[in-house]
């Protein structure tokens, strides 16, 4: 057997290139073994110790060491094909042009990708009101992710806005659907006759989600950003969208979905949905849907009934806002402990939280959490659970230098554990947002949490239910059917809705002993 | 993990040219320094190393990577395929918020990096807690998967097999004289004899950074969170630094910032895991750490594990 070698001087590979090298040239005919190493004292040495000993003088640790034992005859063959590849290697590379100059400006864009008809701006917000404005000048809708935009900032803009006939959806708009297409944390829902408007951005992906699954669809989703309906801004964005779905053929129902605005707001938001010539479906989140309703306008109560009150008027059934309690007990619940009395609800979307705040306020005492909605006890510590509590843990305590707890479980995970640890801890309430920007596939981080949390019950001796809602569909990238599934093997009481999970784990609490 | 906020505030002016590439960073390493000029060192697909005037490495990073002490970590879409953006040998200038490579041009908008700090030295692992060593074990389980084995010195430390390769064989004798003995030095904190352990292993073995200095990297990142071995370390960085200049520079760099308790974001957020008892974390940085390089990963993870408890790795046959 003979050795042959190369030192190829300041040659910077990768060390998966090295590994491939070795192992191509290995294969070849007449190699015993080959080697592509760093050419260090210590693997020189080594490559003696292996019986690949070579006099690499002047090589150094930056030179490649290339070293092949075999037939004599078919070395200088496997040499230059050592070297042939590196040299491929770096043509392959450098033969790729990449020279084109990434825009960076809305008009750069606009340049590029012809025309266009929204700009989404998601950048910090001292610079967001600016650059929006940069794209109302240039006749685009804007739909602004940022949050941190001053209210001044967000009158200015939206009155510029419907000065030109456009709409500003946002500031902190994380949700909209435009002409089938989710814009940031939405779902995939089928087009169809349902236009919905909202200031909340998990308000509106339960609704729409809910009209996909009721075998309905969606014409349009348009966020406004959670200030809109405040008497400072005056509901410019939602009067903006409510009037444009009105003109819009495709739209059957309109959804305005709200926590309650103010009274004046209120009044011209309704003023304006009855003179749409088509049914308007409304649910301001704790207001009294009676007071709503009159006309063409239908108050409903929950964000599942608003769902399928516009279902139903779609399909040309005229029908009262649907807010029955269900009827059905819950079957399978554990034996409590004695000290098991409590519902703690953790929750990624602030009004799944709120909602079920006001749904759990009606049926329990001693309710705690960290949502406006009243008339619910403020928590004064936010890290420990108080009697019933509920968490909306995209509170910006909890967000601050880490992402949203739909993106990122490990907070909830946490929590979930340490509810667990409570003793007074009867149910866990979760709800579980699908959809594009949310987690790849929330069901993988929630079960093994799930599965601890149980172990550290059951370790004291009792046991827990969870109750969850998957607020997603077939189509959206994690896929509803999949989560449902994995969420139900680990033993999770899945609802329809985050109305019902509330209502359910109400139920739950109320029929221990 | 990492600070919120924008450590250079000055805005990026316009590119010069319409034919260059601006690349938007979105974390920046602490010890980058603020301002500095060098050439481009080396470039690979996923990162690219410029020297700088004062001999020091800063890496451009692909986002996917995370963070490095002396990285900067870019916007994965924009980076792409860094061999294509640059070349060895050009320029580099680094001023405030600012980092041009000349040629036909890269700009790196600094100016809403976050910047990020390396954590492990702050943690400190319990080893009498069962917990840890749950941990430990799950590690040593992960690292023996053979489907985890690249490569390096994992297989050939935690592996059942023995290698084919002349190269493997011998480097599994050196490992065979090196580690019972840097095992009892730390067990004694005796500096001199792992000194002499440590030389047997730095810059051997295959890769770019040989997998002797992965492992090393992880012994020391090891070290860094227990609480008896400072005095050990600090004894150790001189031999050791000496030792590193025989390698190669990537190399070289990551072995001197390792000795001044600075690590790779995976490693960092391992230690934390571990620090916390926290299984499922650990067990997340364990993936993201096995995914650098081709064996970089694993054989860093191979020497975290050594470095905290040498009888785990032991009970193979290397030492027996």
């Amino acid at each position: 057997m003979a050795i042959a070698f190369r030192i190829v001087p300041k040659e910077y590979r990768d060390s998966v290139s090295l590994m491939q090298l070795s192992a191509l040239l290995s294969k070849l005919p007449g190699v015993e073994q080959a080697s592509a190493v760093m050419a260090t004292e210590n693997n020189v040495a080594l490559l003696a110790e292996a019986g690949l000993g070579v006099s690499a003088t002047g090589a150094t640790a930056t030179d490649l060491l290339v070293v092949v034992r075999g037939e004599a005859s078919a070395l200088p063959a496997v040499i230059d094909e050592a070297l042939k590849n590196l040299t491929r290697q770096a043509s392959a590379v450098n033969g790729r042009t990449e020279t084109s100059l990434a825009p960076r400006s809305i008009q750069m864009a606009l340049a590029e990708s012809g025309p266009a008809q929204i700009a989404l701006i998601s950048t910090p917000g001292e610079y967001a009101a600016a650059e929006a404005m940069k794209a109302l000048w240039l006749g685009l809708n804007v739909m602004l992710f940022s949050d941190n935009v001053s209210e001044q900032d967000e009158l200015r803009l939206k009155q510029a806005a419907r000065a030109r006939g456009l709409i500003v959806m946002g500031p902190d708009c994380g949700t909209a659907i435009v002409n089938g297409i989710p814009l940031a944390f939405a779902n995939v829902v089928r087009r169809g006759p349902i236009g919905a408007v909202g200031a909340s951005g998990t308000g509106l992906q339960e609704v729409t989600v809910l009209v996909d699954r009721l075998g309905s669809g969606i014409s349009q989703a348009i966020g406004t950003g959670g200030r809109d309906l405040q008497s400072s801004i005056g509901g410019i964005s939602m009067l903006t969208a409510l009037r444009d779905l009105a003109g819009d053929p495709a739209t059957k129902v309109i959804v305005l979905i709200s926590k309650p605005p103010a009274a004046e707001v209120t009044e011209r938001i309704l003023s304006e949905a009855r003179k749409a010539a088509k049914p308007v479906v409304v649910v301001f989140i704790g207001a009294d849907p009676a007071r709503l309703t009159g006309g063409n306008v239908h108050g409903a109560r929950t964000l599942e009934d608003a769902a399928y009150t516009a279902v139903a008027l779609a399909q040309g059934e005229l029908r009262e806002a649907r807010h029955a309690e269900d009827s059905t007990s819950p079957t399978g619940v554990p034996r409590f402990a004695a000290r098991q009395r409590y519902i703690r609800g953790l929750f990624s979307g602030g009004t799944f939280c709120y909602e079920a705040v006001l749904l759990l306020d009606e049926r329990l005492r001693d309710l705690y959490s960290n949502t406006p909605a009243r008339p619910a006890g403020a928590l004064s510590d936010l890290w420990h659970s108080h009697h019933h509590t509920l968490i909306d843990l995209g509170d910006d305590l909890f967000t601050r230098g880490r992402p949203h707890p739909m993106i990122d479980y490990r907070l909830r995970n946490e929590r979930i554990v340490k509810e667990a640890a409570d003793a007074e801890t009867a149910v866990i309430l979760l709800d579980v947002v699908l959809g594009y920007g949310s987690h790849a596939d929330p069901a993988a981080e929630l079960v093994p949490a799930i599965g601890r949390a149980r172990a550290v019950a059951s370790a004291q001796g009792r046991n827990l239910v969870f109750v969850a809602h998957v607020c997603g569909t077939q189509g959206d990238p994690q896929g509803f059917q999949r989560q449902a599934d994995a969420l139900t093997h680990a033993g999770v009481m899945l609802a329809r809705s985050n109305a019902h999970a509330a209502r359910l784990a109400a139920s739950i609490v109320q029929g221990r002993g | 993990m990492r600070a919120a906020a924008a450590a250079r505030p000055s805005a990026v002016a316009p590119f010069p040219g319409a034919s260059g590439r601006l690349i938007h960073a979105k974390g920046i390493g602490s010890r980058v320094p603020p301002a500095f000029s060098g050439r481009v060192h080396s470039v690979y697909r996923q990162a690219c190393n410029i020297e700088t005037s004062g001999g020091m490495l800063v890496t451009l990073l692909s986002g996917a990577l995370g963070n490095l002490p002396r990285g900067v970590l870019c916007s994965a879409v924009e980076a792409m395929d860094f061999r294509t953006l640059c070349s060895v040998s050009q320029t580099v200038e680094c001023l405030g918020a600012e980092l041009r490579i000349s040629g036909p041009g890269v700009m790196v908008d600094l100016s809403s990096a976050a910047v990020w700090r390396c954590e492990l030295s702050a943690c400190l692992t319990d080893l009498s807690d069962d917990r840890t060593v749950g941990i430990l074990f799950d590690l040593r389980t992960t690292l023996s998967e053979p489907d985890a084995q690249p490569g390096g010195f994992a297989p050939l430390i935690l592996g059942n097999g023995e290698s084919a390769s002349l190269l493997d064989r011998a480097m599994q004798r050196r490992l065979e004289r090196a580690l019972p003995v840097l095992a009892a030095a730390i067990d004694r904190f005796d500096a001199d004899r792992a000194v002499d352990a440590l030389a047997l292993l730095v810059g051997l073995g295959p890769g770019l950074t040989p997998s002797g200095d992965d492992f090393i990297v992880g012994l020391l990142a090891a070290l860094w969170t227990r609480y008896d071995c400072r005095v050990l370390i600090a004894k150790l960085h001189e031999p050791l630094a000496r030792l590193a200049a025989t390698s190669h520079p990537i190399s070289r760099q990551f072995l001197l910032d390792a000795l001044d308790g600075e690590f790779s974001e995976p490693l960092s957020d391992m230690a934390v895991a571990f620090s916390a008892c926290d299984r499922e974390g650990a067990a997340m940085a364990v993936r993201r750490a096995m995914r650098i390089g081709h064996t970089s990963g694993s054989d860093a993870l191979t020497g975290f594990l050594f470095g905290m408890e040498p009888a785990l790795v032991r009970e193979r046959a290397v030492i027996n």
